[in-house]
């Protein structure tokens, strides 16, 4: 099945600096891929090859099976969400909306009647002769994406679409966004730094580091099986730990830690790698059993931060360095500072890379 | 961020005495012309006489209204030409990715503003005479049978005041483009929109208020306009400045003079109240701020 | 691709057109630069030959050396003046209130609409009735006229940019509001004053119209001396020392965008790049 958008070897350069290296990757029809990645890491750059603001150095970007590397913006079927939503100031939000409309030759009874269905989907009917410097940044965003969708586009591509919201009408807008695309169908390419987003808006994760794709996944995948040690530290939380390999067997790893002892974790990452690399492995917080103990342990609470539905536990460990712990507050445990506790690092969930 | 709480310090009250001063004496100054505007001329001397509205009646003659007619032609003419020349090269000035484009073209336009009247009209006396560059190339290439006149012509004075408030035109037109924001242009482009459209339907409407910013004040600019149409026009072509400074100068009619000018400045205030209040009307009916 | 084509052709097109209207813009530099080198005495284009007669005698003219003398004088006295006082009012314009403020502050810039020749007409008729002869105090009174507006809003820029938190810190830690101004808020605003000194020194050297009806034979700045000749003289002699100014006037304004960014003096900067 030919993907919506097929970009093959693409690579942008600044100078000396490769903005997007070498990067390939196909989104499916009706799918929502994300690009998430850290700032400058190349994702807005990609976006704009995609979009053709920015030209493509070498590689291929394909629409719907047709290379438009050379295609103006004008010319590709992309509808596009700014960060700021550029809405144009001078146009009333029917004139915003129906500007694609226009552009398109559509006659004028049916402009009328698309942008009124388009105002609707985005629950903003009725809006038409209002100015955007009336609207609030939520309606003016709802406005972006329905000038954006009325003209039918192969692909969405949304640019930090949330990040200017505050965070209640953020958590509304995620499952918002979310809908109309099941509903509508059209193939979204959104671009984010923020995983949270990420996680709870795609069918797909790309994540891009120093213009390299790291992992192409599912958010379930990238967050239980990250592919890279970037992925593994950057989606989600994680804890770290330094290691040597000591060896191989099937699906599991001998390590040797910092003070000598031995753990057994799954292979994974570092199942081709000859004994004796160093490797390093990363477990997350709320993998980490938690008890206060009576006696000293050697493990000592440093610090406690208050999350709201659970408590993160920063440990000074005797064996792992730092540890942060996720206790649930279910159990309200009155963790305190200089408190002695026992802990119990779930092995078989560590990810292993060589380091 | 403007004025402070709390009293203000003796040594501020002191400071704004020199220019108060200044502002006292601009007052005074106009004042006292302009009352000599209603006193007699006395020939022969710089004295004034009593006080008569004659000086006004005298301008409904044919020389006064006709350099008054003129000058305001000229100032639309100008107003037009400018905005039209103007317009791309501001437009270039602020979207020209080229660092030394930019500058180039920077130091080209606003060179005429800094040179000076005189440089600037002298120059024109050049170009356009009869053994001028411009009559040189129509005559060297067989395009006229004669050399053109235009020096001491109307012609040859609007060709010269265009490049005169040129400078100004573009700074303000510049710093108009240079708001809008590059994401509109791209939003327009994203929705199907070809450069020239993305041009006419987006920046052209942004910079709307910047377009009649410019305009007004080169019209009023060039209303004020004195050196070239003094050295272009060489006494043949008369607008108000013109005619004041022959009047004022040469027959030493302080009251004429005053006349004139005080019906300049109240020419000036109209074009700039009218614009104004137009450019205004304009741009809240568009919602452009 | 076709869209490419024509997209090159209008390109190429408006290429064309930004090149005529530079070359406009510069044609009496040109001109005149290439006639102050011609060895004949007529204002023949092409010229001649070659010489740098012309510029000798622009040099030698003694009324161009008088008048010459007398505009370095008057720009200087000019341009140091209404700085100090243009940026004293600016600031209390911007911080404080005061009475009369919008009238003092309207008529201080009421020179920016009024034509240069009628605030000398103006300032003429004054000192006549004031019994004063034609001086060099009457011109640099008008030249201050005319040149406080911009030394005001220069400063006033630069005021705005200031970190008016900079001037509290000052004040929290003991600074009177006197020493808060000579000590912070001056050295801050160094740049906005030097730009509109210089700016004022540029304006008042090459006044015209303003000087015209206030000077006189032996006060008259380099400005009204060459209107003088021109009336009398159509020798090449002029195209040299336009040339001179010309020369000087490019070399400032391009020390002046290395020092200032000529581009923040009319604002071209480019959102979102």
């Amino acid at each position: 099945m030919t993907p919506a958008v097929d970009l093959q070897s693409v690579t942008k350069q600044y100078g000396g600096l490769k903005a997007v290296d070498n990067l390939s990757l196909r989104v499916e029809h009706g799918e929502m891929l994300t690009l998430l990645g850290p700032s400058g890491g190349g994702k807005t750059t990609l976006l704009n090859m995609i979009a053709g603001f920015a030209k493509v150095d070498s590689g291929n970007v394909l629409i719907d099976n047709e290379n438009v590397k050379q295609l103006p913006p004008h010319l590709r079927s992309l509808g596009v969400v700014f960060q700021n939503y550029a809405l144009f100031p001078h146009m009333s939000v029917g004139g915003n909306v129906a500007f694609g409309l226009k552009m398109r030759k559509v006659s004028g009874a049916e402009v009328k009647e698309r942008v009124a269905v388009a105002l609707d989907l985005v629950r903003l009917g009725g809006m038409e002769a209002r100015k955007p410097s009336q609207l609030s940044g939520g309606q003016r965003q709802r406005v972006a994406l329905a000038r954006a969708l009325v003209i039918n586009p192969a692909v969405l591509l949304l640019d930090e679409p949330l990040s200017a919201l505050d965070k209640n009408l953020r958590a509304q807008m995620q499952l918002e966004l979310k809908q109309i695309q099941r509903r509508i169908g059209v193939t979204t390419i959104c671009v984010t730094h923020d995983q949270g987003e990420a996680l709870s808006m795609s069918d797909r994760v790309a994540v891009l580091s120093q213009g390299v794709l790291q992992q192409v996944a599912t958010p379930t995948e990238l967050y239980n099986a990250p592919a890279t040690p970037f992925v593994a530290s950057f989606v989600g939380e994680t804890n770290r730990l330094n290691g040597t390999l000591v060896g191989v067997s099937g699906e599991h790893a001998s390590v040797a830690l910092g003070d000598g002892s031995r753990v057994t974790v799954p292979s994974g990452g570092i199942s081709g790698s000859p004994a004796n690399t160093p490797v390093v492995l990363f477990i997350r917080p709320e993998e980490v059993a938690i008890e206060p103990s009576d006696i000293a342990t050697g493990n000592v609470v440093q610090a406690t931060v208050f999350q709201g539905a659970h408590v993160d536990v920063v440990v000074d460990t005797k064996r792992f360095g730092t540890l942060t712990i996720r206790s649930s507050q279910r159990v309200d445990l009155g963790w305190e500072e200089g408190m002695p506790v026992k802990i119990d690092i779930r092995w078989d969930k560590v990810h292993a890379f060589p380091a | 961020m403007a004025t402070m709480s709390g009293e203000r310090p003796r040594f501020a009250t002191y400071m704004i005495v020199p220019a108060g001063i200044v502002a006292v004496v601009i007052v005074c100054a106009m004042a006292l012309m302009l009352q000599d505007a209603f006193r007699v001329h006395v020939p022969g001397t710089l004295d004034v006489g009593g006080f008569t509205l004659d000086n006004f009646w005298r301008l409904n003659r044919p020389i006064y209204t006709k350099a008054f007619l003129d000058t305001l032609l000229y100032a639309a003419l100008c107003a037009s030409l400018d905005l039209l020349l103007g317009y791309p090269i501001a437009y270039v000035l602020v979207r020209a990715r080229s660092g030394w484009l930019k500058s180039a073209i920077l130091i080209i336009t606003l060179m005429p503003l800094f040179s000076g009247d005189i440089v600037r009209s002298y120059g024109w006396l050049v170009v356009l005479g009869k053994y001028g560059v411009i009559n040189m190339f129509a005559t060297g290439t067989g395009l006229v049978a004669e050399p053109l006149q235009l020096l001491y012509t109307p012609t040859g004075v609007v060709i010269a005041l265009v490049q005169y408030a040129m400078p100004v035109m573009v700074i303000i037109l510049t710093a108009s483009i240079s708001h809008v924001d590059t994401n509109l242009e791209r939003a327009a482009s994203s929705l199907g929109a070809s450069p020239i459209a993305t041009f006419f339907r987006v920046t052209l409407p942004l910079t709307l208020p910047g377009i009649l910013s410019g305009t007004i004040t080169i019209f009023a600019w060039t209303l004020s306009a004195f050196a070239t149409p003094q050295i272009i026009g060489g006494g043949r072509v008369q607008t108000i400045a013109t005619l004041i400074y022959g009047v004022g100068f040469s027959n030493f009619n302080f009251p004429l003079a005053a006349a004139l000018s005080l019906t300049a400045l109240i020419l000036i205030a109209l074009v700039l109240a009218v614009g104004g209040g137009l450019a205004r009307m304009v741009i809240t009916a568009r919602g452009l701020t | 691709m076709n869209w490419h084509a024509k997209a090159a052709i209008a390109r190429s097109c408006a290429w064309l057109f930004i090149a005529f209207v530079l070359l406009y813009l510069m044609l009496p530099t040109i001109i005149i630069a290439t006639a102050s080198v011609s060895s004949q005495e007529t204002l023949a284009f092409p010229p001649a030959g070659f010489s740098m007669q012309w510029y000798e005698r622009a040099i030698s003219y003694p009324d161009f050396q008088s008048a010459f003398k007398n505009s370095l004088f008057i720009s200087l006295g000019t341009s140091t003046l209404a700085t100090a006082l243009g940026t004293a009012y600016a600031y209390v314009l911007e911080r404080h209130n005061f009475p009369g403020k919008k009238l003092i502050t309207a008529a201080l810039l009421s020179p920016l609409v009024i034509p240069h020749f009628i605030i000398g007409l103006a300032v003429l008729i004054f000192a006549v009735q004031l019994g004063y002869v034609r001086s060099f105090e009457t011109i640099i009174l008008v030249h201050i006229m005319i040149v406080v507006p911009f030394v005001v809003r220069s400063v006033l820029v630069s005021l705005r940019m200031i970190d008016t938190d900079v001037e509290r810190a000052a004040s929290s830690l003991g600074a009177t509001p006197f020493t808060v101004f000579t000590h912070v808020t001056l050295p801050l605003l160094a740049p906005g004053i030097f730009g509109g000194w210089l700016f004022a020194s540029i304006l008042s050297f090459t006044e015209f119209s303003g000087s015209l009806f206030v000077s006189t034979q032996s006060t008259q700045p380099l400005p009204v001396a060459m209107f003088t000749y021109i009336r009398d003289f159509a020798d090449p002699t002029m195209a040299a020392l336009s040339t001179i100014i010309i020369g000087v006037v490019a070399i400032l304004l391009v020390i002046g965008a290395k020092w200032f960014g000529l581009s923040s003096i009319i604002s071209v900067h480019d959102d979102a790049h």
